[in-house]
């Protein structure tokens, strides 16, 4: 399913080859940094694949954009975290932004000068999935329904660019989410034609699912991002390509699961292109677990 | 000299801004390029002021063309370079426009 799924991908990019999503990604596809790139991205952390488009004339102060997504069941990349389930997602969302806030525009024509700029934006999206619930304590039955979970989201983002090596973003807001990624990956399997009497062999049919207790609720995420990009002239050896790295931080406000997690992240950029990110690497520890992560990106441009 | 219509391309990683003759000219992004098209009716020269913003040490490019009947676009204006330490570049330069610029060039 995984490498079904990074075929897809692949050919996503071949096809749509426009998108807009951020590559400045911890591991779980989170980010507070929302660029107006056009790519196509695939975060293998997250095993999501997404392509987007984004409308923007420079005169103008405002710009939208759209993205649609779909994501597998579990990361491929988790290096060193134990595997969180996840069911296969699909998706869109929609951002309407308004550039320069608090920076102002350049005067055109001036000389060289430190570049400023700042945009805030209202992300709003829609996501949907389908699984299979195996209550704690619940007989397993032939006849489960399936559990269809819908996710809503709204988050309000800042983001600001300035001295030609920084980007800076916050994000705040509120997301319906579900606790599938605590509950135990399993399959349920129900006896086709038993074996004869003493034997140990028999057919059965599996259904994967989840075990646990499934709860819905109202998370309040807040995302931070201090994107610094290293000088041109400093690379990783073997690669020509520019050098970012990323503080961030991923919190979640929510009286119900209330949570923070803080890491740092490294990533490679086109040289001639240092918005559309190659890959990276993230690391990211929640007071609980250490997790790290490889994000990799195949970015085009229309 | 009747009307001509200037297009104007930009290539950089963030936003840039071109005016002609003073008036901004609406540059479409698409990836890292911004494209957009003016037309004005000029003497003999034109004002170009451009300002280009990215991130330092990423390449920018400015072209100011004319498209011409037989496919190739005259060149009016054209710079380029490396984004310095700050992010952002500009510049105001006057060139001259001539009377036809898809005529062939004379090689004398």
């Amino acid at each position: 399913m995984r490498y079904l799924f990074l075929f897809a991908a692949l050919l996503a990019t071949r096809l749509f080859g426009s998108a807009q999503e951020s590559l400045y990604q911890s591991g779980n596809g989170e980010t507070a940094i929302y660029l107006r790139q056009s790519t196509t991205a695939v975060n293998l952390g997250d095993s999501k694949a997404s392509v987007a488009y984004i409308n923007r004339t420079n005169i103008h102060p405002f710009s939208w954009g759209l993205e649609a997504y779909a994501t597998a069941n579990t990361g491929v990349a988790s290096l060193f975290a134990s595997t969180q389930p996840k069911a296969p997602e699909g998706g869109g969302s929609g951002t309407f932004v308004r550039h320069y806030i608090l920076a102002k525009r350049p005067v055109v024509g001036a000389g060289a000068g430190s570049a400023k700029e700042d945009w805030l934006l209202v992300d709003g999206g829609y996501g949907r999935s389908s699984f299979y619930i195996y209550p704690t304590n619940a007989t397993p039955s032939t006849s489960t329904a399936k559990t269809s979970f819908e996710r809503f989201r709204t988050i309000l983002a800042y983001n600001y660019f300035a001295g030609g090596d920084k980007i800076l973003g916050i994000a705040v807001g509120a997301e319906r989410r579900n606790n599938l990624s605590n509950l135990k990956a399993t399959s349920q399997q129900t006896v086709v034609v038993a074996g004869a009497p003493g034997s140990t062999s028999s057919i059965v049919t599996t259904q994967a699912g989840y075990y646990g207790n499934y709860k819905v609720y109202i998370a309040a995420p807040i995302y931070t991002d201090a994107l610094f990009y290293l000088p041109g002239k400093v690379t990783v050896p073997g690669f020509d390509n520019r050098v970012g790295v990323d503080l961030f931080t991923r919190s979640d406000f929510a009286a119900a699961n209330r949570g923070s997690a803080g890491g740092i992240g490294i990533f490679l950029f086109k040289k001639s292109d240092p918005l559309s990110s190659i890959g990276g690497l993230t690391a990211s520890y929640d007071g609980t677990n250490f997790q790290v992560s490889l994000t990799a990106g195949i970015c085009f441009s229309k | 000299m009747p009307a001509i219509t200037f297009k104007c391309a930009i290539s950089s990683t963030m936003v840039s801004y071109i005016n002609l003759q003073s008036k901004p000219v609406a540059l479409h992004q698409s990836g890292t390029n911004w494209t957009g098209s003016l037309t004005l009716n000029v003497a003999d020269t034109l004002e170009i002021a451009y300002t280009v913003t990215g991130i330092t040490d990423s390449p920018w490019t400015v072209d100011v063309t004319v498209d011409c009947p037989g496919g190739t676009p005259a060149k009016i204006f054209s710079a380029s370079g490396n984004i310095p330490h700050g992010g952002s570049v500009g510049d105001t330069k006057t060139v001259k426009v001539p009377a036809n610029p898809c005529a062939p060039k004379d090689k004398s």
